[in-house]
């Protein structure tokens, strides 16, 4: 699959601005390098962390919360958590762009999570399933577009699979509270979250959207 | 937080059933966790997690009703407040200069030590590890916990030697023989300190770390300017006080252990054994801990060559004035001619870096450089290999046969060497 998260071009000019032309990513080694100093308890590495990543890991959290404190706040999550425990990324094994931005969207869904668990639910349920009539102008009509073809692809989902996509985004539910909620196995509750994420990426995929 | 280790799973087992789950957000923070630390080192569950990412649907508008798309611009207060929240979660290695209202950064001549970086390097393994790890077997006998212990240990040995216990606090109460043995030592604290969790093993090794980091920095030439070290605690230091008045003199030795030596070196032997252990305690648990930097290595291979000289020279003197050309390769390496005179580094660009010695030619000895009214020295020999291997030969945590040596002239020069090296480690 040739989808990338998050949007294309907010990778390529990791640079802070100003910086001047977009940079290279950086290599294994200097990742290696980089990763060897924050360890050593560096605070200069994190800074260039920083400058690396931060506009890629803002458009990840913005993605999910689109609002821009939160973001910032998910940004700033992510680097201090790196910077507090960075044994557990690994240069040798793991990738590095990757596991940041899996780590900043883990915690824009957290945000969307405790911001959602305050709304109504029948709001929340609406804005799930269902096409929002917004005006469409001054936006950048190809994100709506894709957000409104992930909600409708909820909406599309099997109502076993729609339910715990549900339950689990837009509740502070873990899965175990899911499986007792719905009275199924724990098992069954994250095997089912899996297949509709799964689901709905495959559909997103054929319907060529790019996020 | 510590990872729970029921959830952790076995070295190479995947967490695909889990994943669902955490790109939700519907793991216990626990779980979550341990999903990071497996995505931190599997490129496959990593991708597959972004990939399920995706298919998560963006919130449809803000919490104020704003709906935004485009992600907001990195602005340049973001860096210093992401900064100030690292920094409050975690300090800067020990002994890392900061700036400070009072004044500028540390004078120079002072850098963060190779012992400051070790120690952060191997407090940041220990906040990983669970109870269960603390326990596990890690080298000669000791377990995880009983290796920490033995580093604050020798920690409080040159802490004693420094003068400063008035700074150690409660947790001074083992510091008033700086000339015990170290095993010795260890034992005894091994005993006192039986009652201690892991959390407070671990802060406590911690402090006295952070405590020895001020304490040599101040018996530094350049200490007295702009102190501004983490914990700022201030520390009674006999040692080199003189120092200051008389300009810029040699630092005073301190016999900590059974070893005199200037306080700076004490602190890279620190920094050496520091890491040893840190990779003893990682190999146990499972982790992988980066090497040090180059300057660290450069610094710990250099003192260990400074070491080994004198007992080199003893062992090959029965074959004649003697010279051996160390090439260190690698971040940090470096090239040392060792004669009876001692060890000296070649400025860098000075050594050739790829010989004809292999060829079996040896290089004419300068004159110029030659120790002695001997001024050629009848044997010659040279001996290259990679700076780490050489420091875990010294540090005993490998063999001559596997550090794959190269050696040329005479191979009996450098095998004495070698053979050496681990002399130096300790338990």
């Amino acid at each position: 699959m040739a989808r990338r998260l998050p949007p294309a071009g907010a990778g390529a000019a990791d640079a802070a601005p100003g910086a001047g032309a977009a940079r290279q990513p950086p290599s294994r080694h200097e990742v290696a390098e980089l990763h060897g100093r924050l360890v050593a308890g560096d605070p200069t590495a994190l800074a260039v962390v920083h400058e690396r990543y931060s506009r890629y890991l803002l458009a990840v959290a913005t993605r999910v919360t689109r609002d821009a404190d939160a973001a910032r706040d998910v940004l700033q999550e992510v680097l201090v958590a790196f910077w507090q425990h960075p044994l557990r990324f690994d240069p040798e094994r793991g990738e590095l762009r990757t596991w940041l931005a899996v780590l900043a969207h883990r915690r824009a869904v957290d945000w969307v999570r405790r911001e959602t668990a305050r709304r109504p639910n029948d709001l929340v349920a609406r804005q799930l399933t269902e096409h929002l009539d917004e005006p469409a102008a001054d936006r950048d009509f190809l994100a709506r577009e894709d957000a409104d073809a992930v909600r409708a692809a909820v909406a599309a989902l099997p109502a076993k699979l729609r339910e715990v996509v549900e339950l689990a985004y837009f509740t502070e539910l873990t899965y175990r509270e899911v499986a007792t909620r719905l009275a199924i196995p724990e098992g069954t509750a994250k095997s089912r979250m899996r297949a509709a994420l799964s689901a709905l990426a495959l559909t997103l995929t054929r319907l060529g959207a790019a996020p | 937080m510590t990872v729970d280790p029921t959830i952790v799973p076995s070295p190479g087992a995947c967490m695909s059933g889990l994943l669902g789950a955490y790109v939700l957000g519907a793991c216990t923070a626990a779980e979550a966790d341990a999903v990071e630390t497996h995505l931190g080192r599997c490129v496959a569950c990593s991708a597959d997690a972004a990939e399920l990412a995706l298919a998560v649907p963006p919130l449809a508008r803000s919490a104020t009703g704003e709906a935004r798309d485009a992600p907001p611009p990195v602005e340049a207060a973001s860096l210093d407040a992401v900064l100030a929240a690292a920094l409050a979660a975690r300090p800067a290695a020990p002994g890392t200069p900061v700036r400070s209202e009072a004044g500028p950064v540390r004078a120079h001549g002072w850098q963060t030590p190779a012992y400051g970086r070790r120690v952060a390097a191997l407090d940041r393994l220990l906040v990983e590890l669970t109870p269960a790890d603390w326990t596990r077997p890690a080298v000669a006998g000791w377990s995880v916990r009983d290796l920490v212990l033995h580093l604050y240990a020798v920690d409080g040995l040159l802490l004693a030697a420094l003068g400063g216990v008035a700074g150690a606090g409660d947790a001074g109460h083992d510091l008033e023989r700086p000339d015990e043995d170290p095993v010795t030592r260890t034992e005894v604290v091994l005993a006192a300190a039986r009652e201690w969790p892991a959390e407070q093993t671990r802060r406590r090794w911690y402090e006295r770390a952070t405590l020895l980091c001020t304490a040599v920095a101040d018996t530094s030439p350049a200490s007295g300017v702009g102190v501004g070290v983490g914990v700022g605690v201030g520390v009674g230091v006999g040692v080199g006080a003189d120092a200051d008045a008389a300009g810029d003199p040699e630092p005073l030795a301190v016999t900590a252990g059974d070893w005199p030596s200037i306080p700076a070196d004490h602190l890279t032997a620190r920094g050496f054994e520091t890491w040893i252990h840190t990779r003893d305690i990682a190999a146990a648990t499972g982790f992988t801990v980066p090497d040090p930097g180059r300057d660290e290595l450069h610094t710990m291979a250099d003192l260990a060559l400074r070491l080994l000289a004198e007992p080199w020279a003893a062992a090959v003197a029965p074959t004649g004035p003697a010279a051996l050309t160390v090439t260190l390769t690698g971040p940090g390496g470096g090239t040392w001619s060792l004669d009876p005179s001692g060890v000296a580094e070649r400025p860098p660009g000075d050594a050739p870096v790829e010989p004809s010695w292999a060829a079996g030619v040896l290089p004419a000895a300068d004159p110029a450089t030659a120790p002695g009214p001997t001024a050629v020295p009848t044997v010659a020999g040279a001996v290259t290999l990679g700076i780490v291997p050489f420091c875990l030969l010294v540090g005993g945590r490998t063999t001559v046969p596997t550090v794959a040596a190269q050696v040329a002239g005479d191979e009996q020069l450098a095998a004495e060497l070698l053979a050496l090296a681990p002399s130096l480690a300790r338990p």
